[in-house]
């Protein structure tokens, strides 16, 4: 266990990135595949049972000035952790801040006393002290950490779990090279700042908004009165179209491995090669589109899980959600490309066969308006475009799917319809077709839920007993967020069943999507397939639209649920009891 | 009710580092500017507050100062949050004429109309006369950080205020016509115009002229 001195001071991000670049290992073409890593070795990468962490403050430089991160280990990213299933895991956190800190272990499933959260599954790490995580690893594939106390997660208190399956067992896909590609938002603002600026003024961030100029495209487009009332509901509504993301490049600096896009993080691999790249999105506040232009990646695995292998061009990755992809290149350098969903900015980083190459990046997208769909007013292709014929075929089926013959029992809850609640879906659809704002008709392949096939057979798990509907709710002009129109300070904790099999619908009525993220049990994502349900940890709600997954209630104790967005979170949270 | 008064308490122990309703104040001066007109008026338009996401204290300050003669509404309120998109305020309000002083309640809706226009109306109350006033605002982008921005503001009064030079009935309309610059969202500096026209006995008797008047100032908060 290589024990890191206390403090690394990351003078620049030059030095970050020989400390934290997965440090490629020329390779190891030893026949033995589907065991082979590239993420590297030395203090970024740790293995084995036992691991120490230390959180402190590090001074690191992304933008040209220097400003402090929370660290692991001196590192931002913290290291990546890699475990093995089946084995029993024993991590040592030890708090050097001056303020309390704690470890949540993204989408595993362990002991409720283990998952990291403050105030719901242990005290937190008070400043000083040391907390010991024990548990066994239950599970395989790619996963994440992060602090789930105050805003430090923004602050850079985040890394990659790899998670290598029992000894003797293989995943169901072939590679030669492994690397993990996490995605994160820097600001040098402090978080508080940022938060506050919203609650003051919450277009703040946005630099994409409709202009005067826009109406009068749209009135030489069609006229005064058909422009004025393709505007009125909007108006009507207070709402804007281009409300796509609440913070943007303008005060974010999106990294890649910890680096930004003019460090430009490498991946090398030899022509031929089968490589395995894991996409964590760490981020705080940012959904990126990733793609990789000139390849096709074979998406192999979601949130860590096995899924019937799909190939597409490009993929959504909502914060806290993890893609592994399979791409086979050829001779030259790609670039690893991963753009804001408002388009305000992205990060690049190369994949390529010698060092000192950097990939040529593509040009960002023009960031796109959301449509009436977005606000809960019909389907996504209503915008007068249809889609592509197959996609109409699936919605047939889906439709089919989705509307069970025997729906069982929904759950009343307690809805506060008041200051906090701007808006309500009017016709909130399934719209797992739909790859979200930004990426319609774009000529690319674009993966969306409906794409996603459980790799394994789900038709003997049990039909749920029962179904729970909440909305996602939100006041966009006052940023207020919350569930059901009560926020998580007035909230009582949900209350599962231990041994239930319970369905869960969000209703979205925000223009805003939402990665809702249930702690300690799956989420069964329903795509289309009941043989296939998607095992996911964090499923992304679109606006205006609808979701269901099922949960099997096999956890006691206390856990957390909530959206993912950092600064959507503190509102849109529920404690759940499972009793 | 008292299970739901301790789980309430219990949720907000929960969380104690990241409240998601600080405590927070804010300093808006949407218009501080000099006026080309006779006696070189500065102008100002302050809007202050400390609070939450429901509850506010809001200090608004609003007037000019021509030729060494000061004239100002300033009020100080509680503000409620009462529907997603329109607060409730009430308190009291002190206007200023040269010496004058003269001291009103005040019961006031302020929020965001559809068409994103910004409004607050004014009901004021005093033992002599009610007055009611009317002020709307629009942000038109021409580009991400030119901004203009039409306003208008009316006012009307059931009687006679002498100490403030008002008369009774429809009193005073004020439109102007700004252009701003945003350097950075906390910081524009603006040129515009400005119309002001005063009717009834507030243009007759307390000679209230129609004047039209070029602006230039700086629109900033913190
Ligand atoms: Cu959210």
């Amino acid at each position: 266990m290589p024990k890191m001195t206390r403090r690394t001071f990351l003078q620049s991000a030059a030095v970050a990135a020989l400390l934290y670049g997965a440090s490629p290992s020329v390779s190891r073409a030893d026949g033995r595949r589907n065991q082979t890593d590239s993420f590297g070795k030395g203090p970024s990468v740790l293995k084995g049972n036992e691991f120490h962490l230390t959180i402190d403050r590090t001074v690191v430089n992304f933008t040209g000035k220097p400003a402090i991160a929370t660290t692991v280990n001196g590192m931002m990213p913290g290291p990546t952790l890699v475990w093995r299933e089946g084995e029993e895991v024993t991590i040592h956190v030890t708090n050097r801040l001056d303020v309390s800190t704690s470890i949540h272990w993204h989408g595993i499933i362990l002991p409720p006393e283990m998952d990291g959260v403050p105030d719901i599954s242990f005290d937190g790490i008070a400043p000083g002290e040391t907390f010991t995580y024990r548990f066994t690893v239950r599970q395989h594939g790619t996963y994440w950490y992060h602090s789930h106390s105050g805003f430090q997660e923004q602050t850079g208190l985040h890394g990659a779990l790899v998670i290598l399956p029992k000894k003797g067992e293989t995943e169901p896909f072939e590679y030669d090279r492994d690397y993990v590609v996490s995605l994160s938002d820097w600001s040098d603002e402090k978080p508080e700042s940022i938060y506050r600026k919203l609650k003051i003024q919450s277009d703040y961030y946005n630099f994409n908004q409709r202009t005067v100029g826009d109406f009068f495209h749209e009135v030489a487009e069609k006229g005064f009165v058909e422009a004025f009332k393709a505007r009125k509901m909007w108006n009507e509504m207070r709402m804007s179209d281009r409300d796509l993301s609440d913070v943007t490049a303008y005060t974010y600096t999106f990294l890649m491995n910890g680096r930004n896009d003019r460090d430009d993080w490498h991946a090398l691999f030899r022509p031929g090669e089968k490589v395995r790249l894991r996409f964590i999105n760490q981020s705080a506040m940012t959904i990126f589109d990733v793609r990789i232009p000139g390849l096709k990646m074979r998406v192999v695995a979601a949130d860590g899980n096995p899924v019937q292998p799909v190939d597409v061009d490009e993929f959504r990755i909502a914060v806290a959600e993890s893609y592994d992809v399979i791409v086979e290149p050829e001779e030259g350098a790609y670039c690893l490309f991963a753009q804001s969903i408002d388009r305000s900015g992205f990060v690049g980083g190369t994949l390529c066969t010698e060092r000192g190459v950097r990939a040529k990046r593509p040009p960002m997208d023009k960031p796109q308006p959301l449509t009436m769909a977005d606000m809960g007013m019909g389907d996504w292709k209503s915008d007068g475009r249809m889609g592509h014929e197959t996609m109409a075929m699936d919605h047939t089926k889906m439709k089919m799917a989705m509307t069970p013959e025997n729906p069982w029992p929904v759950t009343p809850l307690p809805m506060r319809k008041g200051v906090g609640w701007t808006m309500t879906a009017m016709d909130p659809r399934y719209r797992l077709d739909d790859p979200g704002v930004g990426l319609r008709h774009n000529g690319r392949r674009v993966l969306t839920y409906a794409d996603l096939r459980n790799y394994y057979c789900t038709a003997d798990d049990p039909q749920p007993d029962r179904e729970i509907v909440l909305h996602l709710t939100g006041n966009m002009e006052r940023y207020i967020w919350s569930i059901n129109g009560i926020k998580y300070a007035d909230a009582e904790p949900l209350c599962f069943h231990y041994g239930e099999r319970l369905r869960v619908t969000f209703v979205n009525d925000t223009m805003m999507p939402h990665p809702m993220h249930l702690h300690g049990m799956w989420s069964d994502l329903e795509t289309g397939d009941d043989a296939r349900l998607v095992r996911k940890h964090t499923v992304l709600v679109q606006p205006g639209a609808k979701i269901s997954y099922r949960v099997t209630v096999d956890a006691r104790g206390s856990w957390a649920y909530h959206c993912h967005m950092l600064y959507h979170m503190l509102g849109m949270f529920r404690k759940v009891e499972v009793v | 009710m008292k299970k739901i008064l301790i789980s309430t308490m219990l949720a907000a122990s929960l969380f104690a580092e990241m409240n998601d309703d600080p405590l927070r104040a804010t300093l808006l001066a949407d218009r501080l500017e000099w006026q080309a007109t006779d006696g070189d008026p500065v102008a100002w338009d302050v809007a202050a507050y400390a609070g939450y996401d429901i509850d506010k204290l809001y200090f608004y300050s609003e007037g000019s100062t021509q030729s060494d003669e000061t004239e100002s509404e300033n009020e100080l309120l509680y503000s409620r949050a009462v529907t997603p998109f329109w607060d409730l305020q009430g308190g009291l309000e002190m206007d200023t004429a040269g010496s004058e002083r003269k001291y009103w309640g005040i019961l006031a809706i302020q929020g965001l109309a559809p068409y994103f226009i910004d409004t607050r109306i004014r009901l004021k109350i005093s033992d002599e006369a009610v007055g009611v006033n009317f002020d709307f605002e629009y942000e038109a982008l021409l580009t991400q950080r030119l901004i203009l921005t039409p306003r208008i503001e009316m006012e009307a009064y059931s009687a006679d205020v002498p100490e403030l030079g008002i008369g009774s009935g429809f009193s005073s309309l004020a439109m102007g016509l700004r252009l701003r610059y945003e350097i950075v969202r906390e910081f524009a500096p603006y040129v515009g115009v400005e119309y002001v026209n005063g009717f009834g006995d507030t243009k007759k008797v307390y000679g209230m002229k129609e004047d039209a008047r070029f602006v230039a100032g700086v629109r900033f908060w913190f």
